[in-house]
Order: structure tokens, then C-alpha cells, then sequence
């Protein structure tokens, strides 16, 4: 018994377009079933800013507050006062320094500070004013009256990485091909290392923020000890006998070399390149395949991607290697997966179970507030994020938090500005430096 | 997130007002945070993402998206509504209908209707809700929302909201049948036809075939192996996680204006039944950023059909061993498909 052919033949259409099974809508749709449905909270009237009004008063750190000295300059620099660090820079610069290492590791902290600002074509300027990494005058052996045996540049290291990262910035080199030189210099070392590193000498006293080896001369320079260099206002030698040089410099380098590949990384990740970001990641993980975090990396940058299996996966591995079902990491990932799969009150369990455990876990609380918005509890939602910054004004003040913050409140109502305001001054008094306000959207 | 609106009525005179946001997923944040080593004088920098992870910037902080972003065919339309009574007094019987029309549908999304309204909504209150909606037409797709309420006064009060958007084709699939002596093949070509070019995860993609066939997927359960998932399969990541699964799904990624290739073989249960024009439908089904699926169904796979032979002979049981100058049996099936009937002969 064969099915009736057509009786005309139809000719095959080339290409098959998309349509989909017209159904018959059901008019009446019930969709506001119990649990979708929630009461805002109470009276809105009253203080608009309430939750602003406990954070206590706080006056942002100036330079004035601050010795003029590198303790001064630190104390600005982890309270992310950059403006205050840049004119201490200049200040502190037009003493004469006398160590000329020391005035290039004032001048990174102030490029530090330029790109935390996203003032690129200041920092730019600044590494213009230090000119060529590798020429004489930034070499210590130019300068044998201060520094007897060492030869090397005396540029910071990660400067090399933010001149690259400064070329994509400035739009003068979007390609990555500075990442990767600088990549091939990393692995130049730690080949050399590997091959000599057993002749160096153990009893010279290291720094290992002085081994930078040369870059364009046919054969990295190998001495790269120094003796403490006494009135120098920067430097502290390691002393640790139980580390020798080669254990420290090629754990150096081997961190650079990763720092390195997680930049490149990150920067596929930015340009939505998943395959490639994917691909390097895979690699890390190969080399640290007992890194939960790293893996855990794996799992988030699978979800972003869209590929829910995969995460899965990486995420047992985790469960794996960490052993313990209740520890936080486990949670967060389990809290993704089941945002993932629309599961967002098993995803708000698994991000209170963290908070459980670490109150001051800022990532876990913002993760349960957004899984709040989607199981219709906007009121939850906001208060979850008021509380935190209420809680903690001196480290939750993440763009990443206000700009979801502002984002609930536009949906809330059409008369936030109060509240935007009073988040914005909030910002204002302890946010760094840096923080962008157009996350505001006022 | 916000839709753009056109608002019926001025505000000042209404009561209520409605907000209405998509709810896409969220994504993780990513950042490039500025680099410094300990031994440098600013030392570790706070990281502007806590990460345990110093240059890795996909952080672990979700974030709500920027803007309404893309929609496309197959995926499902979400959507957060909040009625709110910015007013000083309360208001009563308030109905709520969303509806979502394009020129050709209408699909109502909630109502709340004058049969059971909101009896009283209080001044101050608001009352949320979640509305889904998969998405079937491309085009242009309007969200219509019509809030009814008396106000404390009595007066009977209506305003209506509209937000338009639209919904793209995010793939084609062109088929191609090979009707060949080992089988049906069928090959098809999946393009992503996004524009702006979005990169899609690609999930599954599957034949529904008519009762009468057995599919075979020839595609490595759908993906190819990259090297480096080999790589990794040899490495002590072996032990921690299930092999099979890690690479499984790994690679099947379609970028903007890339197309991948599928093959499939229709396996007739009946020899004899491979003759019919329609095979099945195609459904691909997708994923994108954290999760948000889509799924679409082809048409109806047609086929020409070939001129069939009026006699056919199938072979029907052969011995899995033959062994040289040995007898062995074969057994036939002769299908006659003239309506008269003939006599066999072997020879």
C-alpha cells in the first residue's frame, strides 16, 4: 500500500524558506497564573531616597591628605583616587629622582591611573615622554654609577602589555600582532631560562620586577642580579633564600606568558569571536587542568556563547575536582545553568547559597536580583541592590551594579530621577575615580 | 529595554502608567581590566571585576542588556509588564489586555478581563507580570496593551500602548535530495542570515520524517571534532569529565553569513514504500547568549519522484558467510506493479 503521489509533480523549489505551523491561538490565554503575578511593594510615597540616607558621610581621599612619598601614592592608588594620583605624580616628579628607574615607575603609575580614567591619548603621551622601552637611556647599564651589575630595560613589564592594549584603544592597531610578539618574547625567556637557568648564580640577592630582558638583542643578557640598591625609594629585593633566581624567574614568566594569553582572550571574547577565545581557553585549561576557577572561566564563556552543553560539562569538572556540593563556586555555576534553562528560582537558591556563605559576595547578590526581575519580583529585584549598597558602599559601587540598579528603576517607574540621584551621589563620594556615569542614564 | 511607545492619552491626566521591558537574557560582563604586578609600585590593582583570574575579563557579574537588542523567528518573545498607580488615590476595576498583532495574527498575551478585573489598586501599588510568546512570523510584530480602570471619582478611564518591533530570519536551509541506489540523501544547508551578524550556537538539527522512514544521521551526532577538543581528550581532563559529552556540541557554531552542511539518509521500513513525495520536515533549533533558544520547522521536504519501475526485484535474506563452490540460499521479493499479472521464470 503506497501513498498517493501528487498528481501534478511538483518541481523542487531550490531553497527550502522558513515557515513555521500556523496554529490556532487560544484567545484567552490565561498567562497571569499565580506565581507571575506580584503586588509591588507598599506606599511609594514617602523618602524616595531612602536607602541612601544611612550610608555614612565620606570625603574622597585628596592629594593634600597624603604624604608626598610612595606611601601617599599607594594609599590614592588603592582607593582608586586617580585624579589625586596623577598630580602627585607630577609633584613628586619635579623633585629630581634620583634613581632613574624610579621616575619610569612613577610615570606607570600615572599611565596606570590615565587608563582607569580611559584617558588613552594621555597615557599615550606619557609613554611618548618614556619613548623607546629598549633604547639606552631606559637601560640600567647606561647608568653603571647607580646600578654596578645590571643590564636590562627598566620598564615595568606591564607596561609592554598596555602600550599593545593602548594600540587597540587609540584605533592606530586593532590587530593583535603586538599581543603576540610580545607573547614569542615571553616564551623566548622561558625556552632560555629552561636551557640555562641552572648556571645562575645563587648568591646574588634578586628583584624580579628587574629581570627584563632585552628585547632586540640577538642574546637576552642573563645577568640580571643586583644587589639592593640602597636610597633607592622603589625597590625592595626579595630576600627568600629558599627561592633561588631561576624558581622565581620562571614563574615569572610563566605568569606573564598567561597574562598575556588571558588579554588576547579577552579581547576575542569583546569582539564576539567564540571559537577563538574558546580554542585558547581550551589550552589554559590543558596546561591547569586542576584550576577550578579557570575551568569555571570555560563554563561561563560556553554560556555566553550559547552552548549550554558544553557548560555543563566544564562545570562538573569542577564539582569534580572541588569535592564539595555545597561550596560557593559550585552554586554560582549551578546558579548559571539554571538561568540557562529557565529555571530561575532554583537559580536564585543556588546564588542565596552563596551569599550564605560569603555575605560580601557582591557577584552572587547582583546574579540573584537580575534571577529576581525574571521570576516577575522587580521590587525584590531592587531592594536586593539598594540593600547591597547600603550595605557596602565602599566596594559595591560597580558599574556593572548601578547600571542594573538604573535599569530596574526605568522599569519600575517613570519618576526615578530621585533615585537615580541619590545612587549617583552615593557614586560620587565612594566610587573611584574611573566609574563611568553614563551608567546612570539620567 | 524600554520600548519605544506611543501613548494614547497625556499622562498627567491618567492614573496608571504601564512600563514594559523585553526580557532577553542577560549576559555575563566583560571587561579588560589595566594590568600591574605585584612588584610594581601601584601592585595589584583592585580589580574593577573581582576575579581570581587577572586578565581574563568574562567576569561573574550578569548584567541586564543595553537595549531590545535582536529578535529573531522561533525564539520566544519575554516580556516584563508593571502597572503602576502613580496616583494619590486608589483606583478600581481595572482591566489589562496585551496582545501581540502582525498583519496577519493576533495572539493574545494576557488579559486580565472585565469578567475578573483588579478590583481595587491601591495608590502607590504596582502589579507586575511576565508574558512569553513564541515568536512564528517575521516582520513587523506590534505589542498592544489597553489598560481600562474607573478612577475613585468614577470616571471611566482608558489609555493604550503600543511597541513595535521587529522579527528577523536568522537562518535558511536550502535541501538537496540524492536519490541514489544505497538510499535517500538528503543534504541541507544551514546559513545564518543574520544581520547584524550574530553568531548562533546551534543546538540540534533533525529530521522529522512521515511514519514510513527511519532517519540516519550522518553528521558525528552533529559535529565535527576540532583538534583541540582531541587534544584535551587526551589530557588528564579525561578522568574528570565525560569524554564523549565535553566534545559533543563543542564546535556547532554558525557565525554571521556562514552556512554548515548536514547529511541525512531516509531508510525506507518498506522497501517497497520509498516512493512518495513528501519525506519529513527539517527543525533546526538554536541557542544564543546564555540559553535564549529558538527553534524553526522547514516546509515539507518534496522530492521528485523517479519513474518506478513496473517490475522491481529486492533481495530480501542473503547468508551472512558464503563459502566457495557451497550452495547457498538467497530469497527475493519480486513486486509487480503492472496490474496484470505475468508468470516467473529463473534462469
Amino acid at each position: 500500500m503506497t501513498d498517493n503521489p501528487p498528481s501534478t509533480m511538483p518541481k523542487i523549489p531550490p531553497r527550502t524558506v522558513f515557515e513555521t505551523p500556523t496554529d490556532s491561538f487560544d484567545r484567552h490565554h490565561p498567562l497571569a497564573s499565580a506565581g507571575e503575578v506580584t503586588v509591588g511593594s507598599a506606599s511609594e510615597r514617602g523618602s524616595v531616597a531612602d536607602f541612601v540616607v544611612d550610608i555614612p558621610n565620606r570625603v574622597r581621599l585628596t592629594l593634600e591628605d597624603v604624604p608626598a612619598n610612595v606611601d601617599g601614592l599607594k594609599q590614592l592608588m588603592t582607593r582608586g583616587c586617580w585624579r589625586s594620583t596623577i598630580k602627585l605624580v607630577d609633584k613628586m616628579l619635579d623633585h629630581e629622582t634620583k634613581y632613574p628607574h624610579d621616575a619610569i615607575a612613577l610615570r606607570f603609575c600615572k599611565i596606570v591611573a590615565h587608563m582607569q580614567m580611559k584617558q588613552y591619548k594621555a597615557a599615550s603621551d606619557e609613554l611618548d615622554v618614556i619613548g623607546d622601552f629598549d633604547a639606552l637611556k631606559n637601560s640600567y647599564e647606561t647608568y653603571p654609577q647607580h646600578y654596578p651589575n645590571i643590564k636590562g630595560s627598566m620598564v615595568p613589564f606591564s607596561l609592554r602589555i598596555t602600550k599593545a592594549e593602548l594600540a587597540y584603544f587609540l584605533k592606530t592597531d586593532a590587530s593583535l600582532d603586538l599581543f603576540y610578539q610580545l607573547l614569542a618574547f615571553c616564551r623566548n625567556e622561558i625556552t632560555h631560562l629552561k636551557t640555562h637557568g641552572h648556571k645562575l648564580a645563587e648568591n646574588y640577592i634578586t628583584d624580579p620586577s628587574i629581570i627584563d630582558a632585552v628585547t632586540s638583542l640577538p642574546s637576552p643578557s642573563s645577568s640580571h642580579f643586583r644587589k639592593s640598591a640602597a636610597g633607592s625609594i622603589t625597590t625592595s629585593a626579595s630576600e627568600d633564600p629558599l627561592r633561588g633566581p631561576y624558581t622565581e624567574s620562571l614563574e615569572l614568566w610563566t605568569q606573564r606568558e598567561t597574562k598575556i594569553i588571558f588579554t588576547i582572550i579577552t579581547r576575542f571574547i569583546q569582539e564576539r569571536e567564540f571559537p577563538l577565545a574558546i580554542q585558547l581557553l581550551q589550552e589554559q585549561v590543558t596546561k591547569h587542568p586542576t584550576d577550578p576557577n579557570l575551568l569555571s572561566s570555560l563554563g561561563r564563556l560556553y554560556l555566553q556563547m550559547g552552548s549550554v552543553k558544553s557548560a555543563i560539562v566544564a562545570f562538573k569538572a569542577v564539582e569534580t575536582l572541588i569535592s564539595d556540593p555545597d561550596s560557593p563556586l559550585v552554586h554560582m555555576n549551578s546558579g548559571y545553568i539554571s538561568l540557562a534553562s529557565d529555571q530561575f528560582t532554583t537559580a536564585i537558591q543556588h546564588f542565596q547559597a552563596v551569599i550564605e556563605k560569603n555575605p560580601k559576595d557582591l557577584a552572587a547578590t547582583n546574579n540573584k536580583a537580575i534571577c529576581l526581575l525574571y521570576t516577575c519580583d522587580l521590587s525584590g529585584a531592587i531592594a536586593t541592590l539598594e540593600d547591597l549598597i547600603k550595605k557596602d558602599p565602599e566596594e559595591s559601587l560597580h558599574e556593572v551594579i548601578v547600571f542594573n540598579l538604573c535599569t530596574l528603576y526605568d522599569l519600575k517607574s517613570d519618576n526615578n530621577a530621585d533615585k537615580k540621584k541619590a545612587v549617583m551621589s552615593v557614586a560620587a563620594k565612594f566610587a573611584p575615580d574611573s566609574f563611568d556615569f553614563s551608567v546612570l542614564k539620567l | 529595554v524600554e520600548m519605544a511607545t506611543k501613548v494614547a492619552e497625556s499622562k498627567e491626566a491618567q492614573s496608571l502608567t504601564l512600563k514594559v521591558m523585553r526580557l532577553a537574557k542577560p549576559s555575563f560582563q566583560v571587561s579588560l581590566p589595566v594590568l600591574s604586578e605585584s612588584t610594581d609600585l601601584p601592585g595589584i590593582l583592585p580589580l574593577e571585576q573581582p576575579s581570581s583570574l587577572e586578565a581574563l575579563g568574562i567576569s561573574e557579574f550578569l548584567t541586564l542588556p543595553h537595549n531590545f537588542g535582536t529578535i529573531f523567528l522561533g525564539e520566544t518573545f519575554t516580556s516584563y509588564l508593571s502597572l503602576h498607580n502613580h496616583s494619590l488615590y486608589d483606583v478600581k476595576d481595572v482591566t489589562l489586555k496585551a496582545e501581540l498583532q502582525t498583519t496577519n495574527l493576533k495572539a493574545c498575551l494576557l488579559e486580565i478581563a472585565s469578567g475578573a478585573p483588579i478590583a481595587t489598586f491601591r495608590s502607590g501599588d504596582s502589579q507586575d507580570y511576565v508574558v512569553h510568546h513564541q515568536v512564528k512570523e517575521s516582520g513587523i510584530h506590534i505589542l498592544v496593551c489597553t489598560v481600562n480602570y474607573s478612577k475613585h471619582d468614577g470616571e471611566k478611564k482608558f489609555f493604550r500602548k503600543y511597541f513595535k518591533f521587529q522579527v528577523a530570519v536568522p537562518l535558511t536551509v536550502k535541501t538537496q535530495i540524492h536519490d541514489l541506489q544505497q538510499g535517500i540523501f538528503l543534504e541541507a544547508s544551514v546559513s545564518n542570515v543574520t544581520v547584524p551578524p550574530t553568531p548562533l550556537f546551534i543546538d540540534q538539527v533533525k529530521i522529522e520524517p512521515l511514519p514510513i522512514f527511519n532517519i540516519v544521521d550522518l553528521n558525528n551526532n552533529g559535529n565535527a571534532l576540532s583538534p583541540i577538543s582531541e587534544e584535551i581528550s587526551n589530557s588528564n581532563l579525561r578522568t574528570s569529565m565525560d569524554r564523549e559529552k565535553f566534545l559533543e556540541n563543542s564546535t556547532a557554531y554558525i557565525k554571521g553569513g556562514d552556512t554548515r552542511l548536514y547529511l541525512f539518509r531516509f531508510d525506507p521500513k518498506n522497501p517497497q514504500q520509498k516512493n512518495v513525495g513528501v519525506l519529513g520536515r527539517l527543525e533546526v533549533s538554536w541557542r544564543s547568549q546564555l540559553g535564549d533558544a529558538g527553534k524553526i520547522t522547514s516546509a515539507p521536504i518534496e522530492r521528485k519522484l523517479v519513474n518506478q519501475s513496473e517490475l522491481d526485484l529486492i533481495p530480501k535474506e542473503i547468508p551472512k558467510e558464503i563459502r566457495l563452490e557451497m550452495p547457498f540460499t538467497l530469497a527475493c521479493i519480486f513486486a509487480d506493479l503492472k496490474q496484470s499479472s505475468i508468470t516467473l521464470r529463473m534462469s
